[in-house]
């Protein structure tokens, strides 16, 4: 029962650049995936492309995936999703996420991204589970959520404890007043979402979550990003042939702590120059000016990832 | 070193307290009822995944056709003082009852039944029921009768039975066994005298047996036959019914998830939605809401607005121990692989009747126009229908929703409508019809289309 619409309506989709770099990291992965003899191309994506359908098109363009399928569960953007569908191999239905997956060909190789932009809720957390049921073996299950205190007005310094408590309960495991602190709700909101993809998963013997995203950003709103692989002894042989040189931001230990992406802020001139010294030792700095140590150091691991922007008048 | 063996021998009338402690005498009575079906299973060389095959075609040749035999029949009558259950189900070999039915426990080479599993249901039923018990079985070839006065059994240190071997029935049909209890444990006594016992004890029978009565069995109670309770699950032509079936462990499997047929009333019972649960035709769970059978786990949590969900889980396996009942056949044994895959499973295949369900409630009206038409075309189908069909995710076709309508609701004083009503010159029109004509009269005059 999940709404994409609320931020596809209030923010610029593909100007947040945090999410973008988030994307670009996918899609390396997925890259990297697919020499490590994962036929991504051949996987299905079904995502909540909203109107904006950004990681359609990057889907599509870098990984040759098309056999694609957006969800949006507002029905009054039924026109407006159909006109912003880009490619004609993307199939749009008006519906739930929950609705879509107990439909999910269990013969196919599925991307599936739930894409939400709300904190962890009952629901958020059954289409978890029943992902883990439903997905077959070599699929790639990625769920993004908000992990800002869900009840920023209310002054009781417990009411994100009270708020997982009574969306999550099951899948708290152990309740430490700590986990509530603002600082750790996305480590507490991504153990209740692994701990529902592994109910989820109950019985299939042989078949684990392997991880391989932890991410946290915040382009306005703190998100979390975790996901994986659902496969057994094969898909593990190949994740472990799989080529992760450079990429500093897979997390495939599940105790791991989450990869922080940070867009430090830089002008355009500043980029070019940086660019051209990148990939840079640890500790260089530009002669040109002076940049704080970490903003560089933050800059080396997403250059490659990062979206260029600038006005086109059309 | 010098060993010492500790005894261990169990003191047997602390043993038989124990033992009988954790069931009801409802699931007592169901245990010997389970034992003269797995005799007739036996006799009749029944395939318990074949009892819910479809029922015949007559005549015109499609379809299997069905051995016509007459079911069986367990009669279960007591009164205050005596118990007893009577069966023409085929009886016990009189080798079996010495080397097996009789053990605390299957042992090793023991023939399971296919709803007995552990080899003690009978035991426990008798042991709980009272102290004096005497038991007599014919097959065609022999008989025997047996009896257990329990108080000095208890205390003599032997673990044996005695009985006595007698003619048997020369003819299978009739062959078959009787139990018969005197001399009630107390709380036993006064579970028999109450009110209630009797009309619960047919309700359990007619539910857990449902699959089996009539059509391989009859049982009657005190007389009175035993009518099967069916699970209300339904279809139509605007809705089907959800099916997935698997195989793990062993263990087949088959899902169902639908809408549930309305009642007399045309109303749907929340007491007969959610998971009917059955292992080798025996129903083990019916009408579960609660998270055993996944409800607030992967599925929704019950509330009144799913009352029109129903939902059956099939399990069935030669070997009733890989099955994932628990011993009292009340309840499921969470640990169980099988099940564990299952629940996930039940919780895709239940899932779209959900949605269908948070469609139908999910404005301020009790239930919207297009989702109403099709649950009342709702039509209960006999489950043995629905073996043949293929795998199917649930799909319900109602007409795009019309305009959302709110309740409009006021208060008025008495005085008030007797204008209105004086005013209309219908005296006899409810305070319901009055509002309705007043706003529509208001709309005509001042907002008209």
């Amino acid at each position: 029962m999940k709404k994409t619409s609320k931020s596809a309506l209030n923010v610029q989709f593909d100007l947040r650049a945090a999410k973008q770099v988030e994307r670009r990291m996918i899609v390396d992965t997925l890259q990297r995936l697919a020499q490590a003899q994962f036929p991504i191309r051949d996987y299905k994506y079904t995502g909540m492309g909203s109107i904006h359908f950004v990681d359609f098109v990057i889907f599509h363009r870098l990984l040759g995936i098309d056999d694609m399928l957006s969800v949006e569960h507002d029905s009054t953007l039924e026109d407006r999703v159909k006109f912003n569908r880009p490619f004609k191999c993307i199939k749009t239905k008006m519906c739930s996420a929950t609705d879509v997956i107990p439909t999910l060909s269990q013969d196919e190789k599925h991307l599936l991204w739930l894409d939400y932009d709300e904190p962890v809720t009952s629901e958020i957390l059954n289409d978890v589970f029943l992902a883990g049921s439903q997905l077959s073996t070599g699929s790639i299950l990625v769920v993004t959520v908000d992990v800002e205190p869900p009840d920023k007005v209310s002054d009781n310094l417990y009411a994100s404890k009270a708020y997982f408590e009574r969306e999550a309960r099951k899948y708290l495991s152990s309740i430490d007043d700590k986990d509530f602190a603002e600082g750790n709700l996305h480590k507490t909101s991504k153990r209740v979402i692994i701990n529902a993809l592994k109910e989820g998963m109950a019985g299939r013997t042989g078949i684990n979550y392997y991880p391989l995203f932890f991410f946290v950003y915040a382009d306005g709103h703190r998100m979390m990003t975790v996901g994986g692989i659902i496969g057994s002894k094969v898909e593990k042989r190949k994740i472990n042939s799989m080529d992760i040189e450079g990429a500093t931001y897979l997390r495939m230990n599940i105790d791991s702590a989450a990869y922080e992406i940070k867009i430090p802020v830089l002008t355009r001139k500043e980029r070019q120059l940086l660019d051209s010294a990148m990939p840079c030792d640890a500790g260089w700095q530009p002669k040109e000016f002076a940049v704080p140590a970490n903003d560089i150091e933050a800059y080396r691991e997403i250059y490659r990832f990062f979206p260029a922007y600038a006005e086109l008048l059309l | 070193m010098k060993t010492v063996q500790a005894d261990a021998s169990p003191e047997k009338g602390l043993f038989l307290e124990m033992f009988v402690r954790d069931l009801t005498l409802e699931d007592c009575i169901l245990d010997l009822v389970d034992n003269s079906i797995d005799s007739l299973i036996r006799t009749r060389n029944i395939n318990v995944s074949e009892a819910l095959i479809p029922l015949p075609t007559n005549g015109a040749g499609e379809g299997p056709i069905e051995v016509k035999t007459e079911p069986a029949v367990i009669n279960v009558t007591y009164n205050a003082t005596n118990f007893e259950i009577v069966d023409n189900c085929g009886g016990i070999a009189v080798k079996d009852a010495a080397e097996e039915v009789f053990r605390f426990g299957h042992s090793k080479k023991a023939v399971v039944g296919q709803l007995g599993v552990y080899g003690i249901g009978l035991k426990r039923a008798i042991f709980k029921i009272g102290n004096d018990i005497t038991i007599e079985s014919k097959t065609k070839d022999e008989g025997f009768r047996m009896h257990i006065p329990v108080r000095s059994w208890s205390t003599d240190p032997s673990w044996t039975l005695p009985f006595e071997v007698i003619g048997g029935t020369a003819d299978s049909n009739v062959g078959g066994t009787s139990i018969s209890i005197k001399d009630f444990r107390v709380e036993v006594a006064e579970r028999f005298k109450s009110g209630t016992f009797e009309g619960h004890l047919g309700e359990m029978i007619a539910r857990t047996y449902c699959l089996f009565l009539n059509r391989y069995v009859v049982v009657t109670l005190n007389g009175r036959k035993v009518e099967p309770s069916p699970i209300p699950l339904g279809k139509s032509e605007n809705a089907n019914v959800a099916k997935e079936e698997f195989e793990d462990n062993g263990v087949k499997v088959t899902l169902y998830a639908g809408l549930a047929a309305r009642d007399i009333s045309g109303e749907w019972r929340a007491i007969d939605a959610g998971w009917y649960v059955a292992c080798n035709g025996r129903l083990v769970l019916a009408a579960n809401k609660t998270e055993e059978t996944g409800w607030g786990v992967g599925m929704a949590s019950f509330v009144p607005k799913y009352r029109g969900f129903i939902g059956l889980a099939f399990f069935y396996s030669m070997k009733p121990l890989l099955l994932p009942w628990n011993t009292t056949k009340r309840g499921l044994n969470q640990e169980s692989l099988v099940f564990q895959r299952a629940r996930t499973r039940m919780a895709i295949v239940g899932r779209p009747v959900l949605s269908f369900l948070d469609n139908m409630y999910s404005s301020k009206e009790t239930e919207r126009e297009p989702q109403r038409e099709v649950a009342e075309g709702i039509q209960r189908v006999d489950i043995r229908e629905l073996t043949t069909q293929p795998g199917v995710v649930f799909k319900a076709d109602s007409k795009p929703p019309g305009e959302i309508t709110t309740r409009v609701q006021y208060d008025a004083k008495e005085s008030e409508l007797k204008r209105a009503r004086k005013a209309l010159g219908k005296y006899s029109w409810s305070a319901r019809k009055i509002g309705r004509y007043t706003f529509e009269h208001y709309l005509k005059t001042e907002c008209p289309e």
